[in-house]
């Protein structure tokens, strides 16, 4: 089971980054980050990871980037920005995993799949504001559910358990962290809120798929944890408590 | 350089050879421009087609919803789009003696962040050349445009070679190259306010002209005179005249 670590906030002193190691800069609950962790993971190189506090940044972290994912080598190179630190994990990590597909095509339209998921994420995170208020815009449900579409669709013409085939690949990786969320709405809304089968029977059997692998269960968080980070940092009048699963034995 | 119509509504597809590489243009640009330098500089095969994308060809919003350009067709059927996806598509499917990204993953991930950072820049010039024609124009994104700049010419200035990625153009020049042919467009547009400041800019400079004297960079050159009669008619409130070039070429032709 996985050690949660606490968010480094201001104040606090930038930890070494251990000779041989690569460090992943992340907060436990940014999709993000989590997708570094998830292709690190996957590609079996050797990191830790440091949370950081993104309401208090330290500001040894500031002088490196605003935002989290960050990688960093023990001399001080650095790289940002989650799918260049993604591609990056996949370049520098064993050769015999790709990430990527090999051919050209494949891996030009995966990342084009990739790219467009931001029509996903917008909607998703405007509708999941909306329930922080006190009266959630329904539409904005539909307008994520519109988006997620074309991924369904996307998944049924290849006819394989993931989108990279028998394993996932980047492509896979990359939506992950999204797909964790989701439960959320229903979560603050009510059933009504889920995915429905019906329109998404192949990304839900492709969710159930995704939780048995490795990588996806190493950095796995149950729906109610994303909701009380939800409620904790986005929703007013929230704690701004980063930490709470630290602490739970 | 053969300059072609440009496919509107009612046009039917051109039919594409099985073995063939199409890309889908529109003669100014810049995005498409990007896909167009690279298939040049890595000796790819293929032809150009160009659409009007103020009254585009239904077949062509189907092969790649919303239809824009650059769009990559193969006569077998493959369609890619999304012009740094697709520069990075042709790079590795051309000629392998000349990589426009470095080997080493630490410099190419360095340079897509500067390739993908140079939206910004696009953002602030943007801003200010769609709106160039307006009355109340708001000048303040030019500043932005000139600070993001500086952290190219401070980055240039910090490598060795002549261009960003050595002794010829790669990635990061030929992603970047399409903005430098127009950037004086605001000054000839805006009037002198926004001439574009070349004395603060000596490195950048410097690497335009070596740019200008590149084969692909040359291939698909359009001077600012050019791209200013594209920009007048397209915001003349009238239809946007595409084929000034094909008919200014007709002329010649016939007169010879």
């Amino acid at each position: 089971m996985l050690a949660e670590k606490v968010h480094l906030a201001e104040g606090s002193t930038k930890p070494p980054v251990e000779n041989g190691f690569v460090r992943i800069y992340a907060m436990r609950f940014c999709p993000f980050a989590q997708r570094s962790l998830l292709a690190a993971t996957a590609k079996g190189i050797k990191f830790d990871v440091v949370n950081i506090n993104l309401e208090k940044k330290p500001k040894w972290f500031l002088e490196m980037n605003p935002a989290v994912p960050i990688l960093e080598h023990d001399d001080g190179r650095f790289v940002i920005e989650s799918l260049i630190v993604a591609d990056y994990i996949d370049e520098i990590g064993d050769s015999n995993i790709s990430l990527h597909p090999k051919d050209p095509y494949k891996k030009a339209k995966d990342r084009v799949l990739v790219d467009k998921f931001s029509s996903v994420i917008g909607p998703f995170l405007n509708c999941l504001m909306s329930f922080g208020k006190p009266e959630p815009d329904v539409k904005l449900f539909d307008a994520f559910l519109n988006n997620l579409d074309r991924y369904e669709t996307e998944l049924k013409s290849r006819n394989c358990e993931f989108f990279g085939g028998e394993k996932p690949a980047m492509l896979d990786f990359m939506i992950w962290p999204l797909f964790e969320r989701f439960e959320q709405f229903a979560i603050f809304g009510g059933k009504e809120f889920l995915l429905p089968e019906k329109r998404f029977p192949k990304l839900l059997k492709w969710m159930t798929s995704m939780l048995g692998n490795e990588a996806v269960k190493m950095w796995l968080l149950p729906a109610e944890a994303h909701a009380q980070y939800t409620r904790n940092v986005h929703f007013a009048g929230g704690s701004k408590d980063f930490d709470f699963l630290v602490n739970v034995k | 350089m053969k300059e072609t119509p440009h496919l509107a509504q009612g046009t039917p597809h051109p039919p594409l050879e099985k073995d063939a590489l199409r890309i889908y243009n529109m003669r100014f640009c810049p995005y498409a421009e990007r896909s167009l330098l690279v298939g040049s500089a890595k000796g790819i095969k293929f032809e150009v087609v160009n659409v009007n994308l103020v009254d585009k060809p239904d077949w062509f919003v189907a092969m790649n919803p919303p239809g824009l350009v650059p769009t990559l067709e193969w006569g077998d059927g493959r369609v890619l789009g999304e012009s740094l996806i697709v520069s990075e598509y042709l790079d590795e499917i051309g000629d392998a003696s000349r990589p426009l990204q470095s080997s080493d993953p630490f410099q190419k991930a360095k340079d897509k962040l500067l390739a993908d950072k140079f939206s910004q820049v696009i953002s602030a010039l943007f801003k200010i050349m769609l709106n160039y024609h307006k009355p109340e124009l708001d000048l303040s994104p030019f500043d932005d445009m000139l600070r993001y700049l500086d952290r190219y010419e401070k980055e240039l200035k910090s490598r060795p070679s002549q261009f960003f990625n050595g002794d010829k153009p790669g990635y990061v020049d030929y992603m970047i190259w399409p903005w430098f042919e127009r950037f004086e467009l605001l000054g000839v547009l805006v009037g002198d306010k926004l001439k574009f400041p070349k004395t603060r800019y000596p490195r950048l400079t410097e690497w335009t002209s070596a740019m200008l004297e590149d084969d692909a960079v040359k291939t698909w050159y359009l001077p600012v005179e050019v791209h200013e009669q594209y920009m007048r008619s397209r915001f003349s409130g009238g239809a946007t005249d595409y084929d000034f070039l094909v008919r200014q070429q007709e002329v010649k032709t016939s007169n010879l």
